[in-house]
């Protein structure tokens, strides 16, 4: 259950002003990341394997597996960014008092985009784990 | 809440009610209602599926039956899994939301009544398509995912036809369902309901509308293809034409597995609040829940191949599946321990809800279990297709799903009908359910284990698996004996049940506020919310001015026309009052439309399909071209002054404009399935265009789509010119584009029919023809939109209001989007195949 609100009349901080489109990146950049991931990674693999690129290699690696490595360091790199960006907007929030409800659900929705950051991120490090079994093959 | 004086109620009785006899049930639009009738019509769905499970046990009970056929037998399994996943579980759900969620939210109906009548009669209709196979005797037998080639023309008759058409019916409705939802939670929330106070049944729905949109476009989708191949002679499906069988089950997966969790999350919804209820106390972990059920949403899109692995697809492929199948298991464990935690030291009251809670947790658990063991590709390569799999998502549907929503029909039942459920009744129908199910399926692992297929109509005696069949044939009717139990219950319950009054289990959420049953305007006096459980709220609150005028304004006034409040999507602000369609035949008179039209390609007689698409394409725009009388008052109204926000807002903050973007997205998912579709069948193409047919002329393509990129521009100068005022301008651009378009519509007919294929040629020509044909669908809508909002524009002076820039508005925006998809096309069709 909410808290007791605070009075307003009391020389705090003023609570951050929140650019929309960040709290929408912040609450769903991890998520389209992972999209992103596994589309792109079935894509890659069904379309690479089945076309012949599961055959050529370069550097000792298929170049299926070049791709799927640069597809899960593209999309680890978003979601990272996302839950780094979500952190500092949670503790820049965190530091300030909340004034009204408003702010606490931009708090809210911050704090819901961080956790999902996080999460999204370790699937997609798990789903980059079977990679590293088909380095040489499909 | 609802209170007021009498003669106040009177009038919002008579301005929100429901006219009685025939002519109510037809023009009915309250989501009450409409609830109440999907839960009912699902309900006896539900009925005649278990009735056919029952035959099916029957038939196994002992080795080398001769109770049925071989095709008796495939038609039943085929009607049993169509009718439990099509036409109860979701349904059902919908009818769930619909009815509860403007309680619970605080608004005193859903977003779009009329599209709710709508869903609700092209989904009784889609039912009773279906089983009308039975009067003809051509009864779908393919089972309820249609593989082709067994479901294509060569191997199934007009059964399957019954079974596609009603299909798409009942897929129409549940995706004009899940748009309701999901705009209603986004745009009526009660003034303070911000996104951290909402209902955790109310995000679970949430998520589970958003899927629904982009699950359901692609089934339709997958189901027109293969209608296609059925009826019009396409090769989507077929491999001797450049076809291929398993693009059907990629299509198909990318919906049914998806479609698992739009079932079960609302499930846990349910969960969460009688958990919550039961221990009188807010749910814990209540981020972390919502952060689970949205990862559970994404990545529930992420497994739709972990029903694929004995398809022989790359093991590379699969192996980002199983992560991603194992990887959802944890959002599944946050919940069940957020559910321990809230009950853990408090001693809740064993009553029937709580011990169908119960039941559900055993049940879901072991499913859960069976289906991260499944996840495993080795370990499904053996039990693939075997019993092992029935036994599986039975645990997770019956246990996941119908376990919940019997715990929330029981819980919400008082709140429905105003009466208790008798408790020593409600206590044997859960026992001999639980007791029955687990009699029925746990013996089926161990069956599949032993090697015994499903989908077979007998086993030999030397399998020895009698004595496991017999004791699930008795569990079978257990169980069935349980949930006559449980009508017989519902019967006493409203003949003669215990008055429930307001909040009988004291539960916080909003929907206990009401009276019991509630008015059909549910809220005299909209409340403004405080506290995420806002009947248990306790300590100071900040007073919400602006909300308690808003609130005030709408207790005294409208009478004359209905309407709710409008808030900010994530910070519960009142924003807006939103005016509410009222009731209309229009609704059901379009499904029938509809239903003509698919019906003319069930008995293929074509001339019925386009006349009842012109008759649906009417009844939608008598539906929404507004009254002049009803423009007048609503423009002279003094509500919005004395709320303090805007009536009839335009724009992002609109409900038509966000109704449409849906349907855009739903459109864009649509052309996304398409375009997958084209590229699936060219990667397994040697040549490219199939056959002798020649590559495209990018060129001459180019000039067929250059009027749809050129619109653009010109819907922009038609804007333009209305927002500096400029009559020339703007009838100059209104008329550039509507000439535009029918310029398209002109050279892409004639592009098409002076190719050299048809669309019968192979499954690249089906391909070509059928995308080109999907945008030109889009730009006739688009051209029927720009017409009416043209007119209305043209008539009117430059106001910035509803019923003049709206129009335009939404006009411009399904023009861009016509613009996007045209260039979309252009790229996939005539560009790709000289570059890939």
């Amino acid at each position: 259950m909410d808290a007791s609100y605070p009075s307003s009349s009391d020389a705090r901080p003023e609570p951050p002003q929140v650019n929309r489109a960040l709290v929408w990146f912040v609450l769903l950049g991890g998520a389209t990341a992972w999209t992103l991931h596994l589309l792109l990674a079935y894509a890659v693999a069904e379309f690479g394997c089945l076309s012949g690129m599961g055959e050529t290699r370069v550097g000792g690696l298929t170049l299926v597996a070049w791709m799927l490595l640069g597809v899960s360091v593209l999309a680890a790199g978003i979601a990272g960014v996302a839950t780094v960006v979500s952190l500092r907007l949670h503790r820049r929030i965190r530091a300030a008092e909340m004034g009204g409800e408003g702010e606490r659900a931009t708090a809210f929705s911050v704090r819901l985009g961080l956790i999902s950051n996080v999460g999204f991120a370790g699937v997609i490090v798990v789903q980059t784990i079977p990679i590293f079994y088909y380095l040489s093959k499909c | 809440m609802a209170s007021g004086s009498p003669e106040r109620r009177a009038e919002f009785e008579r301005l929100w009610g429901t006219p009685p006899g025939w002519w109510g049930v037809l023009v009915a639009v309250n989501s009450q209602r409409l609830g109440i009738r999907f839960m009912a019509t699902a309900s006896a769905f539900f009925a005649i599926g278990g009735a056919l499970a029952l035959l099916l046990r029957i038939q196994l009970t002992v080795p080398d039956n001769t109770f049925m056929g071989p095709q008796l037998y495939n038609e039943l399994f085929t009607m049993h899994g169509s009718t439990m996943m099509y036409l109860f579980a979701v349904p059902f759900i919908e009818g769930l939301a619909l009815y509860l969620l403007p309680f619970m939210i605080g608004s005193r109906d859903v977003a779009y009544p009329r599209l709710t009548a709508f869903s609700y009669w092209t989904y009784l209709f889609g039912g009773l398509v279906f089983y009308a196979s039975f009067l003809t005797g051509d009864v779908p037998d393919a089972g309820w995912f249609a593989y082709t080639p067994l479901s294509g023309p060569a191997y199934s008759g007009r059964g399957l036809d019954f079974w596609v058409m009603g299909l798409a019916l009942v897929e129409v409705a549940g995706i004009g369902a899940a748009v309701e939802i999901v705009i209603t939670l986004l745009k009526l929330r009660a003034p303070g309901m911000s996104i951290r106070r909402m209902p955790l049944f109310a995000w679970t729905v949430l998520v589970a509308g958003v899927m629904m949109i982009f699950a359901f476009t692609v089934l339709l989708v997958a189901t027109a293809l293969l209608e296609l191949d059925r009826a019009a002679g396409t090769r989507f499906f077929e491999p001797a034409f450049g076809g291929n069988s398993l693009l059907w089950q990629h299509l198909f997966w990318f919906f049914g597995h998806p479609e698992v969790y739009i079932m079960f999350l609302p499930a846990t919804g349910v969960i969460s609040m009688i958990i919550s209820t039961s221990a009188q106390r807010p749910l814990a972990a209540y981020s972390l829940v919502v952060m689970a059920v949205m990862l559970t949403g994404f990545v529930s899109f992420g497994l739709w191949m972990h029903h694929m692995y004995v398809t022989g697809l790359p093991e590379l492929g699969l192996s980002f599946f199983t992560a991603a199948s194992l990887m959802i298991g944890v959002a599944s464990g946050i919940q069940i321990f957020a559910w321990i935690a809230t009950l853990w030291g408090t001693r809740p009251q064993f009553t029937t809800h709580f011990l169908y809670v119960l039941g559900f947790f055993f049940i879901f658990v072991l499913g859960g279990f069976t289906g991260v063991m499944i996840a495993v590709a080795p370990f499904d390569w053996q039990v693939h297709d075997t019993f092992f799999i029935v036994a599986h998502f039975h645990y997770v549907l019956i246990g996941g799903v119908v376990f919940p929503l019997f715990a929330g029909a029981h819980y919400w039942w008082p709140k429905i009908t105003g009466r208790l459920l008798g408790e020593t009744l409600g206590r044997w129908s859960f026992w001999l359910t639980f007791v029955g199910f687990n009699l029925t399926f746990f013996p089926m692992h161990i069956m599949g284990l032993l090697g015994l297929p499903r989908r077979v109509y007998r086993y030999p005696a030397s399998l020895q698996l009698e004595g496991y069949n017999i004791a699930a044939t008795i569990g079978g009717f257990t169980m069935a004996v349980g949930f006559v139990v449980m009508v017989w219950n519902c019967c006493r319950s409203v003949r003669d049940g215990a008055s429930a009054g307001k909040n009988p289990w004291q539960s916080g959420s909003l929907e206990w506020s009401t009276e019991s049953p509630p008015p059909q305007f549910g809220f005299l006096q909209p409340p403004v919310v405080h506290h995420r459980e806002p009947l248990w709220g306790t300590g100071s609150t900040v007073s919400d001015p602006a909300a308690e005028r808003a609130s005030a304004a709408l207790a005294a006034a409208p009478t004359d026309w209905r309407a709710t409040l409008g808030t900010d999507t994530i910070t519960g602000r009142v924003v807006a009052i939103h005016v509410l369609a009222g009731l209309s035949p229009a609704p059901f008179f379009a499904a029938i439309g509809l239903l003509v039209a698919f019906l003319g390609v069930l008995l293929k007689s074509y001339l019925l399909l386009p006349l009842g698409l012109i008759f649906a394409t009417g009844c939608f725009v008598r539906w929404m071209y507004p009254v002049p009388e009803f423009v007048r008052i609503l423009r002279e109204s003094n509500v919005p002054e004395r709320a303090g926000v805007p009536a009839n807002v335009t724009g992002v903050q609109s409900t038509a404009w966000c109704g449409l973007l849906t349907f855009l997205i739903i459109g864009a998912t649509a052309f996304g399935a398409l375009f997958y579709a084209y590229f699936y069948l060219r990667l397994f193409s040697e040549v490219w265009p199939q056959g002798n047919i020649p590559l495209p002329d990018w060129l001459a393509g180019g000039l067929v789509y250059a009027p749809l990129l050129l619109s653009a521009g010109t819907i922009r100068l038609a804007t333009f010119g209305f927002a500096c005022e400029s009559r020339g301008l703007l009838k100059v651009g209104l008329a550039a584009t509507a000439l535009l378009w029918v310029a398209y519509l002109g050279l892409v007919t004639h592009h098409l029919f002076n190719q050299t294929f048809n669309l019968q040629v192979n499954a690249y020509a089906s391909a070509f023809h059928v995308i080109s044909m999907a945008v030109m669908l889009f730009v006739l809508g688009a051209l029927v939109l720009w017409s009416a909002a043209s007119v209305r524009v043209l008539r009117a002076e430059f106001r910035s209001d509803f019923y003049v820039l709206l129009p335009l508005q939404l006009g411009a925006l399904l023009g861009y989007f016509v613009a996007a998809a045209g260039a979309a096309v252009y790229g996939v069709l005539y560009l790709s195949p000289h570059l890939l």
